[in-house]
Protein backbone atom coordinates (compact mmCIF):
# COMPACT_ATOMS: atom_id res chain seq x y z
CA UNK A 1 0.00 0.00 0.00
CA UNK A 2 1.67 2.98 -0.56
CA UNK A 3 0.55 6.48 1.66
CA UNK A 4 0.76 8.96 -0.86
CA UNK A 5 -1.23 11.26 0.67
CA UNK A 6 -0.07 10.46 3.88
CA UNK A 7 1.27 13.87 5.81
CA UNK A 8 5.09 13.06 6.06
CA UNK A 9 4.91 11.76 2.00
CA UNK A 10 6.46 15.08 1.19
CA UNK A 11 9.08 14.74 3.34
CA UNK A 12 9.52 11.01 2.54
CA UNK A 13 10.50 11.86 -1.35
CA UNK A 14 12.10 14.45 -0.36
CA UNK A 15 14.61 12.64 1.40
CA UNK A 16 14.48 9.66 -0.93
CA UNK A 17 15.74 11.89 -3.88
CA UNK A 18 18.29 13.42 -1.59
CA UNK A 19 19.70 10.06 -0.98
CA UNK A 20 20.38 8.96 -4.18
CA UNK A 21 22.28 12.27 -4.75
CA UNK A 22 24.24 12.18 -1.52
CA UNK A 23 25.17 8.33 -1.55
CA UNK A 24 27.08 7.00 -4.67
CA UNK A 25 26.22 3.41 -5.27
CA UNK A 26 23.23 3.75 -3.61
CA UNK A 27 20.86 1.48 -5.35
CA UNK A 28 17.46 1.88 -3.60
CA UNK A 29 15.96 3.48 -1.29
CA UNK A 30 12.68 3.34 0.71
CA UNK A 31 11.25 5.10 3.35
CA UNK A 32 8.26 3.49 5.63
CA UNK A 33 6.07 4.06 8.47
CA UNK A 34 6.56 1.99 11.61
CA UNK A 35 3.88 -0.01 10.79
CA UNK A 36 5.01 -1.20 7.18
CA UNK A 37 3.48 1.26 4.67
CA UNK A 38 5.82 2.29 2.08
CA UNK A 39 5.41 6.20 1.70
CA UNK A 40 8.54 6.74 -1.02
CA UNK A 41 10.77 5.11 -2.99
CA UNK A 42 13.84 6.15 -5.53
CA UNK A 43 17.07 4.46 -6.97
CA UNK A 44 17.74 2.20 -9.94
CA UNK A 45 16.95 -0.78 -8.68
CA UNK A 46 14.28 -2.55 -8.89
CA UNK A 47 12.31 -3.39 -5.46
CA UNK A 48 9.02 -3.96 -4.59
CA UNK A 49 8.66 -0.96 -1.89
CA UNK A 50 5.61 -2.50 -0.59
CA UNK A 51 7.11 -5.89 0.35
CA UNK A 52 10.22 -4.35 1.65
CA UNK A 53 8.60 -1.40 3.66
CA UNK A 54 6.65 -4.43 5.45
CA UNK A 55 9.56 -6.35 5.92
CA UNK A 56 12.06 -3.81 7.49
CA UNK A 57 9.24 -2.40 9.49
CA UNK A 58 9.25 -6.58 11.48
CA UNK A 59 13.21 -5.94 11.41
CA UNK A 60 12.77 -2.73 13.08
CA UNK A 61 10.20 -3.70 15.62
CA UNK A 62 12.48 -6.83 16.76
CA UNK A 63 15.35 -4.31 16.88
CA UNK A 64 13.43 -2.23 18.99
CA UNK A 65 12.21 -5.24 20.68
CA UNK A 66 15.51 -6.69 21.06
CA UNK A 67 16.92 -3.03 22.37
CA UNK A 68 14.39 -3.28 25.30
CA UNK A 69 15.22 -6.39 26.26
CA UNK A 70 18.59 -5.70 26.98
CA UNK A 71 18.06 -2.45 28.25
CA UNK A 72 20.38 -0.21 25.53
CA UNK A 73 18.32 2.38 24.90
CA UNK A 74 16.14 3.32 21.95
CA UNK A 75 17.45 1.88 18.48
CA UNK A 76 18.90 3.56 15.47
CA UNK A 77 20.07 1.31 12.67
CA UNK A 78 19.98 -2.16 11.50
CA UNK A 79 22.62 -3.19 9.25
CA UNK A 80 21.59 -6.48 6.88
CA UNK A 81 25.55 -7.14 5.11
CA UNK A 82 25.50 -9.34 2.74
CA UNK A 83 27.93 -11.53 0.21
CA UNK A 84 26.58 -8.58 -2.86
CA UNK A 85 25.35 -6.01 -0.53
CA UNK A 86 24.15 -4.17 2.18
CA UNK A 87 20.76 -2.95 3.63
CA UNK A 88 21.30 0.06 5.89
CA UNK A 89 17.78 0.59 7.66
CA UNK A 90 17.56 3.44 9.98
CA UNK A 91 14.91 4.32 12.39
CA UNK A 92 14.05 7.89 12.79
CA UNK A 93 11.48 10.36 13.92
CA UNK A 94 9.87 13.06 11.95
CA UNK A 95 7.53 15.60 13.73
CA UNK A 96 6.73 12.92 16.44
CA UNK A 97 6.08 10.06 14.19
CA UNK A 98 8.44 6.97 13.53
CA UNK A 99 9.86 6.43 10.37
CA UNK A 100 12.22 3.83 8.64
CA UNK A 101 14.39 4.66 6.08
CA UNK A 102 16.32 1.70 4.28
CA UNK A 103 18.90 2.27 1.89
CA UNK A 104 19.94 -0.42 -0.15
CA UNK A 105 23.74 0.06 -1.28
CA UNK A 106 26.80 -2.17 -2.87
CA UNK A 107 29.80 -3.16 -0.88
CA UNK A 108 31.72 -0.39 -2.33
CA UNK A 109 30.32 2.19 0.24
CA UNK A 110 31.83 2.50 3.61
CA UNK A 111 29.14 1.86 5.87
CA UNK A 112 30.65 4.54 8.22
CA UNK A 113 29.36 7.15 4.99
CA UNK A 114 25.84 4.99 4.80
CA UNK A 115 25.20 5.94 8.72
CA UNK A 116 25.96 9.36 8.00
CA UNK A 117 23.75 9.99 5.45
CA UNK A 118 21.34 8.24 6.64
CA UNK A 119 21.79 10.77 9.71
CA UNK A 120 21.78 13.84 7.63
CA UNK A 121 18.41 12.46 6.42
CA UNK A 122 16.54 12.45 9.36
CA UNK A 123 17.81 16.11 10.14
CA UNK A 124 16.46 17.15 6.60
CA UNK A 125 13.45 15.92 7.24
CA UNK A 126 12.71 17.49 10.61
CA UNK A 127 13.50 20.69 8.50
CA UNK A 128 11.58 20.42 5.74
CA UNK B 1 24.47 -30.23 30.02
CA UNK B 2 20.47 -30.59 29.69
CA UNK B 3 19.91 -30.39 26.42
CA UNK B 4 17.31 -27.31 25.74
CA UNK B 5 14.21 -28.35 23.57
CA UNK B 6 11.43 -25.89 22.49
CA UNK B 7 8.29 -26.33 20.72
CA UNK B 8 6.50 -23.39 19.68
CA UNK B 9 2.61 -23.03 19.50
CA UNK B 10 2.07 -20.18 17.00
CA UNK B 11 -0.96 -17.12 16.89
CA UNK B 12 -1.92 -15.50 13.80
CA UNK B 13 -5.04 -13.75 12.29
CA UNK B 14 -7.32 -10.95 11.56
CA UNK B 15 -5.33 -7.60 13.18
CA UNK B 16 -7.47 -6.85 16.30
CA UNK B 17 -8.52 -10.59 17.37
CA UNK B 18 -6.76 -10.69 20.05
CA UNK B 19 -3.67 -12.67 19.11
CA UNK B 20 -1.20 -10.30 21.58
CA UNK B 21 -4.21 -11.09 24.33
CA UNK B 22 -4.25 -14.50 23.84
CA UNK B 23 -0.29 -15.06 24.40
CA UNK B 24 -0.48 -12.69 26.98
CA UNK B 25 -3.09 -15.24 29.05
CA UNK B 26 -0.66 -17.83 28.25
CA UNK B 27 2.59 -16.90 28.86
CA UNK B 28 4.76 -17.23 32.06
CA UNK B 29 6.35 -13.78 31.76
CA UNK B 30 4.73 -10.76 30.04
CA UNK B 31 5.15 -11.47 26.55
CA UNK B 32 7.78 -9.49 24.38
CA UNK B 33 5.86 -7.37 21.95
CA UNK B 34 6.66 -5.42 18.45
CA UNK B 35 3.96 -3.35 17.94
CA UNK B 36 3.85 0.10 16.94
CA UNK B 37 1.39 2.84 16.21
CA UNK B 38 -0.95 1.98 13.64
CA UNK B 39 -1.89 4.55 10.65
CA UNK B 40 -4.08 2.99 8.86
CA UNK B 41 -7.14 4.26 10.35
CA UNK B 42 -9.73 1.24 8.85
CA UNK B 43 -7.97 -1.02 11.41
CA UNK B 44 -9.60 1.26 14.69
CA UNK B 45 -6.71 0.59 17.05
CA UNK B 46 -4.13 2.39 17.99
CA UNK B 47 -1.33 -0.06 17.99
CA UNK B 48 -0.38 -2.94 15.78
CA UNK B 49 1.99 -6.03 15.77
CA UNK B 50 4.52 -5.69 13.48
CA UNK B 51 7.07 -7.97 13.93
CA UNK B 52 6.24 -11.14 16.53
CA UNK B 53 4.50 -11.55 19.99
CA UNK B 54 7.05 -13.88 21.98
CA UNK B 55 5.74 -15.40 25.12
CA UNK B 56 6.85 -18.50 26.57
CA UNK B 57 5.96 -21.58 28.88
CA UNK B 58 8.38 -23.37 31.18
CA UNK B 59 7.79 -26.95 31.25
CA UNK B 60 11.05 -27.57 33.57
CA UNK B 61 13.68 -30.06 32.41
CA UNK B 62 15.08 -27.68 29.96
CA UNK B 63 11.54 -28.04 27.97
CA UNK B 64 9.38 -24.74 26.70
CA UNK B 65 6.96 -24.29 24.77
CA UNK B 66 6.83 -21.07 22.90
CA UNK B 67 4.15 -18.99 21.74
CA UNK B 68 4.11 -16.77 19.19
CA UNK B 69 1.98 -14.22 17.82
CA UNK B 70 1.97 -12.95 13.64
CA UNK B 71 0.99 -9.74 12.43
CA UNK B 72 -2.28 -10.14 11.19
CA UNK B 73 -2.34 -7.86 8.25
CA UNK B 74 -1.81 -9.53 4.95
CA UNK B 75 1.43 -7.65 4.15
CA UNK B 76 2.96 -9.15 6.39
CA UNK B 77 2.45 -12.41 5.03
CA UNK B 78 5.99 -12.88 4.72
CA UNK B 79 6.49 -13.43 8.68
CA UNK B 80 3.34 -15.68 8.79
CA UNK B 81 5.09 -19.23 7.06
CA UNK B 82 8.77 -18.17 8.60
CA UNK B 83 6.90 -18.09 12.09
CA UNK B 84 4.91 -20.97 11.95
CA UNK B 85 6.97 -23.55 10.01
CA UNK B 86 7.84 -26.25 12.52
CA UNK B 87 5.40 -25.43 15.31
CA UNK B 88 3.52 -27.84 17.26
CA UNK B 89 0.42 -26.08 16.06
CA UNK B 90 -1.29 -23.33 14.88
CA UNK B 91 -4.41 -21.07 16.19
CA UNK B 92 -6.21 -18.94 13.74
CA UNK B 93 -8.25 -16.23 15.36
CA UNK B 94 -11.10 -14.51 13.51
CA UNK B 95 -13.04 -11.27 14.61
CA UNK B 96 -16.64 -12.43 14.44
CA UNK B 97 -17.52 -7.95 14.13
CA UNK B 98 -15.07 -7.62 10.85
CA UNK B 99 -17.16 -6.95 7.37
CA UNK B 100 -16.29 -10.40 6.12
CA UNK B 101 -14.92 -13.20 8.62
CA UNK B 102 -14.87 -16.38 6.26
CA UNK B 103 -13.20 -14.54 3.61
CA UNK B 104 -10.32 -13.76 6.26
CA UNK B 105 -11.02 -17.35 7.24
CA UNK B 106 -10.14 -18.27 3.38
CA UNK B 107 -7.15 -15.82 3.85
CA UNK B 108 -5.44 -17.21 6.21
CA UNK B 109 -6.05 -21.00 4.68
CA UNK B 110 -4.96 -19.52 1.77
CA UNK B 111 -1.56 -18.37 3.32
CA UNK B 112 -0.74 -21.43 5.24
CA UNK B 113 -2.20 -23.96 2.53
CA UNK B 114 1.26 -25.94 2.44
CA UNK B 115 1.79 -25.91 6.07
CA UNK B 116 -1.91 -27.49 6.62
CA UNK B 117 -1.86 -30.94 5.91
CA UNK B 118 0.54 -31.79 8.41
CA UNK B 119 -0.74 -28.86 11.16
CA UNK B 120 -2.33 -29.12 14.23
CA UNK B 121 -4.86 -26.51 13.86
CA UNK B 122 -7.81 -24.76 15.45
CA UNK B 123 -9.76 -22.07 14.87
CA UNK B 124 -10.81 -19.61 17.65
CA UNK B 125 -14.07 -16.59 16.90
CA UNK B 126 -14.24 -14.24 18.91
CA UNK B 127 -17.21 -11.42 19.43
CA UNK B 128 -19.80 -14.03 18.52
CA UNK B 129 -21.90 -12.48 21.40
CA UNK B 130 -22.57 -9.33 19.63
CA UNK B 131 -21.93 -10.68 16.34
CA UNK B 132 -23.52 -14.03 16.07
CA UNK B 133 -22.82 -14.13 12.25
CA UNK B 134 -22.00 -16.15 11.06
CA UNK B 135 -22.16 -19.13 13.10
CA UNK B 136 -19.47 -21.42 13.93
CA UNK B 137 -21.42 -24.26 11.89
CA UNK B 138 -20.54 -21.80 8.94
CA UNK B 139 -17.00 -21.71 10.04
CA UNK B 140 -17.46 -25.79 10.09
CA UNK B 141 -19.01 -25.88 7.20
CA UNK B 142 -16.48 -23.20 5.56
CA UNK B 143 -13.38 -25.44 6.59
CA UNK B 144 -15.06 -28.46 4.93
CA UNK B 145 -15.92 -27.29 2.01
CA UNK B 146 -11.94 -26.95 1.73
CA UNK B 147 -11.47 -30.41 3.06
CA UNK B 148 -10.16 -29.33 6.53
CA UNK B 149 -11.77 -30.34 9.83
CA UNK B 150 -10.17 -27.90 12.43
CA UNK B 151 -11.61 -27.60 15.79
CA UNK B 152 -13.75 -24.18 15.40
CA UNK B 153 -14.54 -22.78 19.29
CA UNK B 154 -16.20 -19.77 19.99
CA UNK B 155 -13.66 -17.40 22.37
CA UNK B 156 -12.94 -14.59 25.10
CA UNK B 157 -9.26 -14.47 24.36
CA UNK B 158 -9.27 -12.13 27.43
CA UNK B 159 -10.48 -15.40 29.24
CA UNK B 160 -7.48 -17.95 29.63
CA UNK B 161 -10.24 -20.98 29.71
CA UNK B 162 -10.95 -19.78 26.85
CA UNK B 163 -7.41 -19.80 25.10
CA UNK B 164 -6.46 -22.84 27.08
CA UNK B 165 -9.61 -24.86 25.10
CA UNK B 166 -8.32 -24.10 21.94
CA UNK B 167 -4.64 -24.89 22.68
CA UNK B 168 -5.93 -28.15 24.19
CA UNK B 169 -7.24 -28.86 20.84
CA UNK B 170 -4.11 -28.60 19.32
CA UNK B 171 -2.43 -30.61 21.88
CA UNK B 172 -4.87 -33.53 21.28
CA UNK B 173 -4.50 -33.50 17.15
CA UNK B 174 -0.68 -33.44 17.80
CA UNK B 175 -1.12 -36.52 20.18
CA UNK B 176 -2.58 -38.28 17.51
CA UNK B 177 -0.22 -37.37 14.72
CA UNK B 178 2.65 -39.70 17.06
CA UNK C 1 -9.61 -67.31 26.96
CA UNK C 2 -9.00 -69.96 24.36
CA UNK C 3 -11.90 -71.49 22.44
CA UNK C 4 -12.23 -74.48 20.36
CA UNK C 5 -11.52 -72.95 16.41
CA UNK C 6 -14.20 -74.87 15.31
CA UNK C 7 -16.79 -74.15 17.47
CA UNK C 8 -18.76 -70.99 16.44
CA UNK C 9 -21.31 -71.45 18.82
CA UNK C 10 -19.16 -70.98 21.79
CA UNK C 11 -16.63 -68.34 20.08
CA UNK C 12 -20.81 -66.48 19.70
CA UNK C 13 -21.22 -66.78 23.08
CA UNK C 14 -18.19 -65.74 24.29
CA UNK C 15 -16.94 -62.68 26.25
CA UNK C 16 -16.31 -59.90 23.97
CA UNK C 17 -13.30 -59.70 25.58
CA UNK C 18 -10.04 -60.51 24.12
CA UNK C 19 -10.09 -63.94 22.54
CA UNK C 20 -7.58 -65.86 21.44
CA UNK C 21 -6.42 -67.05 18.23
CA UNK C 22 -4.22 -69.06 17.13
CA UNK C 23 -2.35 -69.35 13.46
CA UNK C 24 -0.55 -72.80 12.48
CA UNK C 25 2.23 -72.56 9.71
CA UNK C 26 2.85 -75.07 6.91
CA UNK C 27 5.93 -75.05 4.53
CA UNK C 28 6.84 -71.52 5.54
CA UNK C 29 10.71 -70.83 4.84
CA UNK C 30 12.59 -69.67 8.48
CA UNK C 31 12.50 -66.15 6.95
CA UNK C 32 8.80 -66.13 6.13
CA UNK C 33 8.13 -67.48 9.50
CA UNK C 34 10.60 -65.26 11.47
CA UNK C 35 8.76 -62.21 9.66
CA UNK C 36 5.10 -63.01 10.34
CA UNK C 37 6.14 -63.66 14.07
CA UNK C 38 7.73 -60.20 14.15
CA UNK C 39 4.41 -58.45 12.53
CA UNK C 40 2.31 -60.55 15.30
CA UNK C 41 4.81 -59.27 18.23
CA UNK C 42 4.74 -55.57 16.90
CA UNK C 43 1.02 -55.83 16.05
CA UNK C 44 -0.53 -57.61 18.26
CA UNK C 45 -1.81 -54.50 20.85
CA UNK C 46 -3.61 -53.10 17.62
CA UNK C 47 -5.37 -56.38 17.02
CA UNK C 48 -8.81 -57.22 18.86
CA UNK C 49 -7.38 -60.55 19.95
CA UNK C 50 -4.67 -62.19 21.44
CA UNK C 51 -2.98 -64.20 18.85
CA UNK C 52 0.01 -66.99 18.80
CA UNK C 53 1.56 -69.31 16.44
CA UNK C 54 0.76 -73.38 17.24
CA UNK C 55 3.31 -75.60 15.71
CA UNK C 56 0.74 -78.46 15.55
CA UNK C 57 -3.14 -79.57 16.16
CA UNK C 58 -5.94 -77.50 15.41
CA UNK C 59 -5.66 -73.69 14.75
CA UNK C 60 -8.01 -71.05 13.71
CA UNK C 61 -6.30 -69.98 10.92
CA UNK C 62 -3.78 -71.82 8.87
CA UNK C 63 -0.91 -69.99 7.01
CA UNK C 64 0.76 -72.14 4.24
CA UNK C 65 3.23 -71.54 1.24
CA UNK C 66 1.79 -72.24 -1.88
CA UNK C 67 -1.84 -72.96 -2.99
CA UNK C 68 -2.61 -75.97 -0.94
CA UNK C 69 -2.64 -76.89 2.77
CA UNK C 70 -1.56 -80.08 3.94
CA UNK C 71 -4.58 -82.39 5.34
CA UNK C 72 -4.65 -84.56 7.81
CA UNK C 73 -7.61 -86.14 9.14
CA UNK C 74 -8.73 -85.19 12.13
CA UNK C 75 -5.93 -82.50 13.20
CA UNK C 76 -7.14 -79.49 10.49
CA UNK C 77 -10.59 -80.10 10.64
CA UNK C 78 -12.09 -76.46 9.46
CA UNK C 79 -9.87 -73.40 10.03
CA UNK C 80 -11.62 -70.63 10.46
CA UNK C 81 -9.34 -69.29 7.48
CA UNK C 82 -6.26 -69.99 5.28
CA UNK C 83 -4.34 -67.54 4.29
CA UNK C 84 -1.55 -68.15 1.24
CA UNK C 85 2.19 -67.31 0.63
CA UNK C 86 2.69 -66.80 -2.75
CA UNK C 87 5.21 -64.85 -4.75
CA UNK C 88 3.93 -62.50 -6.83
CA UNK C 89 5.96 -63.40 -9.95
CA UNK C 90 4.17 -66.50 -10.20
CA UNK C 91 0.39 -65.42 -8.39
CA UNK C 92 0.30 -61.87 -9.14
CA UNK C 93 -3.24 -61.95 -9.08
CA UNK C 94 -3.69 -63.51 -6.11
CA UNK C 95 -7.23 -63.25 -3.71
CA UNK C 96 -6.49 -60.27 -1.93
CA UNK C 97 -8.35 -61.79 0.76
CA UNK C 98 -6.23 -64.55 1.48
CA UNK C 99 -2.94 -64.18 -0.43
CA UNK C 100 0.43 -62.76 1.60
CA UNK C 101 2.57 -61.97 -1.19
CA UNK C 102 6.17 -61.80 -0.82
CA UNK C 103 8.05 -60.00 0.05
CA UNK C 104 5.71 -60.21 3.39
CA UNK C 105 4.21 -56.75 4.14
CA UNK C 106 3.15 -56.07 7.70
CA UNK C 107 0.16 -54.57 7.13
CA UNK C 108 -1.15 -56.74 4.54
CA UNK C 109 -0.40 -59.53 7.19
CA UNK C 110 -2.53 -58.05 10.19
CA UNK C 111 -4.82 -56.75 7.75
CA UNK C 112 -5.66 -60.47 7.27
CA UNK C 113 -5.66 -61.30 10.54
CA UNK C 114 -7.98 -58.33 10.96
CA UNK C 115 -10.20 -59.32 8.94
CA UNK C 116 -10.39 -63.10 10.25
CA UNK C 117 -11.32 -61.24 13.74
CA UNK C 118 -14.33 -59.79 12.25
CA UNK C 119 -15.33 -63.05 10.83
CA UNK C 120 -14.86 -64.57 13.95
CA UNK C 121 -16.19 -62.12 16.15
CA UNK C 122 -19.41 -60.74 13.87
CA UNK C 123 -21.55 -63.73 15.00
CA UNK C 124 -20.84 -63.11 18.99
CA UNK C 125 -22.57 -59.51 18.26
CA UNK C 126 -25.30 -60.84 16.62
CA UNK C 127 -26.15 -63.23 18.81
CA UNK C 128 -25.10 -61.27 21.88
CA UNK C 129 -27.40 -58.33 20.80
CA UNK C 130 -30.53 -60.63 20.52
CA UNK C 131 -30.14 -62.52 23.66
CA UNK C 132 -33.12 -62.05 26.29
CA UNK C 133 -31.74 -61.52 29.68
CA UNK C 134 -32.45 -64.29 31.77
CA UNK C 135 -34.12 -62.33 34.37
CA UNK C 136 -36.37 -60.14 32.28
CA UNK C 137 -39.86 -59.54 33.00
CA UNK C 138 -43.26 -57.99 31.23
CA UNK C 139 -42.75 -55.50 34.48
CA UNK C 140 -38.65 -54.83 35.15
CA UNK C 141 -37.34 -52.13 33.38
CA UNK C 142 -35.36 -53.47 30.39
CA UNK C 143 -31.23 -53.69 31.13
CA UNK C 144 -29.79 -50.75 29.37
CA UNK C 145 -27.88 -52.61 26.43
CA UNK C 146 -23.97 -51.93 26.93
CA UNK C 147 -22.78 -49.32 24.10
CA UNK C 148 -20.91 -52.01 22.15
CA UNK C 149 -23.70 -53.45 21.40
CA UNK C 150 -25.30 -50.60 19.25
CA UNK C 151 -25.40 -51.49 16.26
CA UNK C 152 -24.29 -48.20 14.88
CA UNK C 153 -20.81 -48.90 16.16
CA UNK C 154 -18.90 -51.32 13.71
CA UNK C 155 -16.16 -53.46 15.92
CA UNK C 156 -12.68 -52.42 15.46
CA UNK C 157 -13.39 -49.65 13.55
CA UNK C 158 -11.69 -46.30 13.27
CA UNK C 159 -13.60 -43.09 13.13
CA UNK C 160 -12.51 -40.03 11.70
CA UNK C 161 -14.29 -36.64 11.31
CA UNK C 162 -15.22 -35.13 7.87
CA UNK C 163 -16.77 -31.79 9.26
CA UNK C 164 -16.09 -30.16 13.05
CA UNK C 165 -19.13 -31.05 15.37
CA UNK C 166 -21.86 -28.05 16.46
CA UNK C 167 -21.87 -26.99 19.49
CA UNK C 168 -24.88 -28.46 20.38
CA UNK C 169 -23.40 -32.06 19.68
CA UNK C 170 -20.22 -31.37 21.79
CA UNK C 171 -22.72 -30.50 24.84
CA UNK C 172 -22.54 -33.16 27.66
CA UNK C 173 -19.17 -33.67 28.47
CA UNK C 174 -16.37 -31.60 29.48
CA UNK C 175 -13.76 -33.79 27.13
CA UNK C 176 -15.94 -34.21 24.02
CA UNK C 177 -13.94 -31.11 22.19
CA UNK C 178 -11.19 -33.24 22.81
CA UNK C 179 -12.06 -36.20 22.03
CA UNK C 180 -13.47 -35.03 18.88
CA UNK C 181 -9.77 -33.27 18.49
CA UNK C 182 -8.44 -36.79 18.33
CA UNK C 183 -10.56 -37.65 15.81
CA UNK C 184 -10.08 -35.01 13.15
CA UNK C 185 -6.77 -35.67 12.05
CA UNK C 186 -7.29 -39.86 11.39
CA UNK C 187 -9.20 -43.06 11.76
CA UNK C 188 -9.49 -43.52 15.81
CA UNK C 189 -11.05 -46.68 17.28
CA UNK C 190 -12.76 -46.30 20.39
CA UNK C 191 -9.96 -48.15 22.77
CA UNK C 192 -7.39 -45.57 21.11
CA UNK C 193 -9.70 -42.84 22.22
CA UNK C 194 -10.61 -43.86 25.13
CA UNK C 195 -6.35 -43.95 26.48
CA UNK C 196 -5.51 -41.05 25.00
CA UNK C 197 -8.17 -38.85 26.54
CA UNK C 198 -8.59 -40.87 29.70
CA UNK C 199 -12.31 -40.48 29.23
CA UNK C 200 -13.85 -43.89 30.09
CA UNK C 201 -14.94 -46.45 27.12
CA UNK C 202 -18.45 -46.11 27.44
CA UNK C 203 -18.07 -42.37 27.33
CA UNK C 204 -16.30 -42.28 24.23
CA UNK C 205 -18.76 -45.07 22.71
CA UNK C 206 -21.86 -42.73 23.72
CA UNK C 207 -19.84 -39.56 22.14
CA UNK C 208 -19.00 -41.84 18.96
CA UNK C 209 -22.62 -42.56 19.09
CA UNK C 210 -23.74 -39.39 18.83
CA UNK C 211 -21.08 -38.20 16.09
CA UNK C 212 -22.80 -41.28 13.78
CA UNK C 213 -26.51 -40.38 14.51
CA UNK C 214 -25.34 -36.60 13.50
CA UNK C 215 -23.59 -38.30 10.39
CA UNK C 216 -20.24 -36.32 10.96
CA UNK C 217 -18.03 -39.59 10.93
CA UNK C 218 -16.22 -41.63 8.17
CA UNK C 219 -15.98 -45.24 9.08
CA UNK C 220 -13.24 -47.49 8.41
CA UNK C 221 -12.19 -51.10 9.35
CA UNK C 222 -9.57 -51.23 11.52
CA UNK C 223 -7.13 -48.77 10.95
CA UNK C 224 -3.85 -50.52 11.73
CA UNK C 225 -0.97 -47.83 11.89
CA UNK C 226 2.14 -48.91 9.92
CA UNK C 227 5.29 -48.80 12.52
CA UNK C 228 7.74 -46.76 10.83
CA UNK C 229 10.07 -49.65 9.01
CA UNK C 230 8.50 -52.34 10.38
CA UNK C 231 10.45 -54.37 7.79
CA UNK C 232 13.73 -53.06 9.01
CA UNK C 233 12.75 -54.28 12.53
CA UNK C 234 11.28 -58.07 10.76
CA UNK C 235 15.16 -58.79 10.46
CA UNK C 236 15.85 -57.38 13.74
CA UNK C 237 13.78 -59.21 16.44
CA UNK C 238 14.73 -57.78 19.72
CA UNK C 239 14.76 -54.27 18.60
CA UNK C 240 11.08 -54.90 17.38
CA UNK C 241 10.08 -56.19 20.38
CA UNK C 242 11.93 -53.14 22.38
CA UNK C 243 10.28 -50.70 20.13
CA UNK C 244 7.43 -52.38 20.15
CA UNK C 245 7.01 -52.04 23.69
CA UNK C 246 8.15 -48.38 23.56
CA UNK C 247 5.01 -45.84 23.67
CA UNK C 248 4.94 -42.80 21.98
CA UNK C 249 5.96 -40.08 24.21
CA UNK C 250 3.02 -38.93 26.31
CA UNK C 251 4.92 -36.72 28.79
CA UNK C 252 5.27 -33.71 26.48
CA UNK C 253 1.49 -33.09 26.05
CA UNK C 254 0.94 -34.02 30.07
CA UNK C 255 3.62 -31.30 30.89
CA UNK C 256 2.25 -28.95 28.53
CA UNK C 257 -1.29 -29.16 29.88
CA UNK C 258 0.10 -29.20 33.41
CA UNK C 259 1.81 -26.05 33.26
CA UNK C 260 -0.51 -24.17 31.58
CA UNK C 261 -3.35 -25.56 34.30
CA UNK C 262 -5.12 -27.62 32.03
CA UNK C 263 -6.89 -30.87 33.38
Amino acid sequence: MSYSEHHLARHARLVADALLTDVDGASAIVVATADGFHLAQSGPRSVDPARLAAIVSSLAALGDAASRETGIGTPRCLVVDCSDGRLVVRCVEVQGEALIVVLLTDRSILLGLALNSLAKAEQLMNAA
Amino acid sequence: MNAMVSHKIVFTGTPGAGKTTAIAALSDKPPVLTDVRNTDASLGKERTTVGLDFGEVDLGDGQSVRLLGTPGQLRFEFMWQIIATDALGLVILIDNSRPDPLADLATYLDAYEALLPSMNCAVGVGRTLECPLPTLDDFADALAARGWVFPVLAVDVRERDDVLMLVDTVLAQAETRI
Amino acid sequence: MTLSPSDPVALAQASPERLALTLLTQRLTESDAAKLGVFLRIGQAQLLCDWRFVSEGAAHVVVVAGPEPDTVPGLLDNPRATLHVLDAANDPAGDAWTSLLRPLQYEAFTSALSRIEQMVMRPRVEAASSTTPAHSSPSAPAPVPMPLRDPALTLGAGYRLHRWPSADVLRGHRYNTRLASFMSTRHVEIDELAQLSNVSRSDCIAFVGRLLKAGLLDVKSTPLRLPAAAAALASDAPRAAALARKRPAPGLFSKIRHSLGMR
